[in-house]
């Protein structure tokens, strides 16, 4: 079903770098910390394998997932461990464990969509609007596996998008995954010019 | 099926394993988001089977060779049925019931289209239409799951979410259990 050429994946990867170092710029702005992003990695693999290079289904973690898009979507999450939710928070003197943290995650979350939208819009022609982030704490393969079927019928070749994105020096980095919708992901390539 | 296992054994993602007494492992699926845990038990033998189901059916045009059994909730709950006949002693009538876990609404769901919600509307359509009573079910809310089936004198399914101890779904001593844990 879901087949991708080598021009396809590198269009969607530049999105995913353009978009990461939007945001990098944006959260060394908001944050007061230099954020450094790594060259996004790109797979078409099965769910759980992905998950398995994630960090495993038992892993906790938190996580930011935004929606972005109209006529076509993607989901935009960030994933922290525990440690890396906290010491993002610490940059701003603030405590994960309450309100201010969880807000300051969602923040980061909108940061980083809004980001990607630009981008993606820029790139496209589409407009895509933003919605509103959830935060969740939980087990990897809870988070993944309903990002997926979420997003994907087809489990069994699911495009998954990562880069990482933080302060190293603080051990405050966060996986940023990039998981166009299977259904629009036709008319995205088109418009990026790679269908 | 047919090896027994010591340890425990992972239901991963669209898989489906059944154990029966005298096997020492539990079944247990690892983060049960909008996915759903679904236990078919025989009540007399003790015999059980957990499918990881992850979507609610095969989606249109869309056969797939690389699914597993248990990936589908309209396939899965006949496969669960036949692989606890399998592991049942031969020639016992099963009595059947099931535990049903999972199907959490969790990022990613767009506004009529849950697939939490919809994958456990399937997995009871489906178990229905086999005849399989749902004996008890944690089922929706916002968080993952983790759900363990143990088989051994007693038959006990439990479910642990994220920063919480387990907490026990079903447990019950299957009828005709002697010598399953001698024999093995």
């Amino acid at each position: 079903m879901a087949e991708y050429t080598e021009l396809q994946i590198d269009a969607l990867r530049e999105v995913a770098n353009t978009g990461s170092g939007h945001a990098a710029g944006d959260l060394s702005e908001m944050l007061g910390h230099s954020f450094e992003i790594s060259v996004p990695r790109a797979m078409v693999t099965d769910v759980q394998t992905a998950i398995d290079m994630l960090g495993g289904a038992e892993s906790e973690m938190s996580a930011v997932g935004i929606r972005v898009g109209g006529d076509v979507e993607a989901m935009l999450v960030a994933m922290f461990t525990p440690a890396q939710a906290s010491n993002l928070c610490k940059l701003l003197g603030i405590d994960v464990d309450t309100d201010l943290g969880r807000s300051v995650l969602q923040e980061v979350g909108n940061v980083l969509a809004c980001a990607y939208a630009s981008v993606l819009a820029e790139m496209s022609g589409i407009s895509f609007e933003v919605h509103p982030p959830d935060v969740i704490s939980d087990m990897l393969g809870s988070i993944m596996s309903s990002l997926i079927s979420a997003t994907s019928l087809d489990i069994s070749s699911v495009l998954l998008i990562d880069s990482t994105l933080g302060v190293n020096e603080a051990d405050a980095e966060m996986s940023v995954l990039f998981v166009p919708f299977d259904d629009g992901i036709d008319q995205l390539l088109q418009r990026l010019g790679v269908a | 099926m047919s090896d027994r296992p010591t340890a425990d054994v992972a239901v991963r993602i669209g898989e489906l394993h059944a154990i029966r007494p005298g096997d020492r492992g539990a079944l247990v699926a690892v983060g049960l988001g909008s996915c759903v845990g679904v236990a078919v038990i025989d009540q007399r033998s003790g015999a059980s089977a957990l499918a990881h189901v992850f979507l609610p059916e095969l989606p249109e045009g869309g056969g797939r060779d690389g699914a597993g059994e248990g990936t589908y909730a309209d396939r899965a709950i006949p496969a669960l049925v036949r692989a606890v006949r399998d592991a049942s002693d031969s020639g016992r009538d099963c009595r059947l019931v099931a535990v049903v876990a999972g199907g959490a609404k969790m990022f990613g769901a767009r506004p009529g289209n849950d697939v939490g919600e919809r994958n456990v509307a399937a997995v009871r359509r489906a178990l229905a239409t086999a005849g399989v009573r749902i004996a008890t079910e944690d089922v929706g809310g916002g968080h993952g799951r983790t759900m363990r089936v143990d088989v051994d004198d007693e038959v006990r399914v439990a479910v642990r979410v994220v920063g919480s101890e387990p907490q026990e779904l079903w447990c019950a001593r299957p009828t005709q259990a002697a010598g399953g844990r001698l024999a093995a």
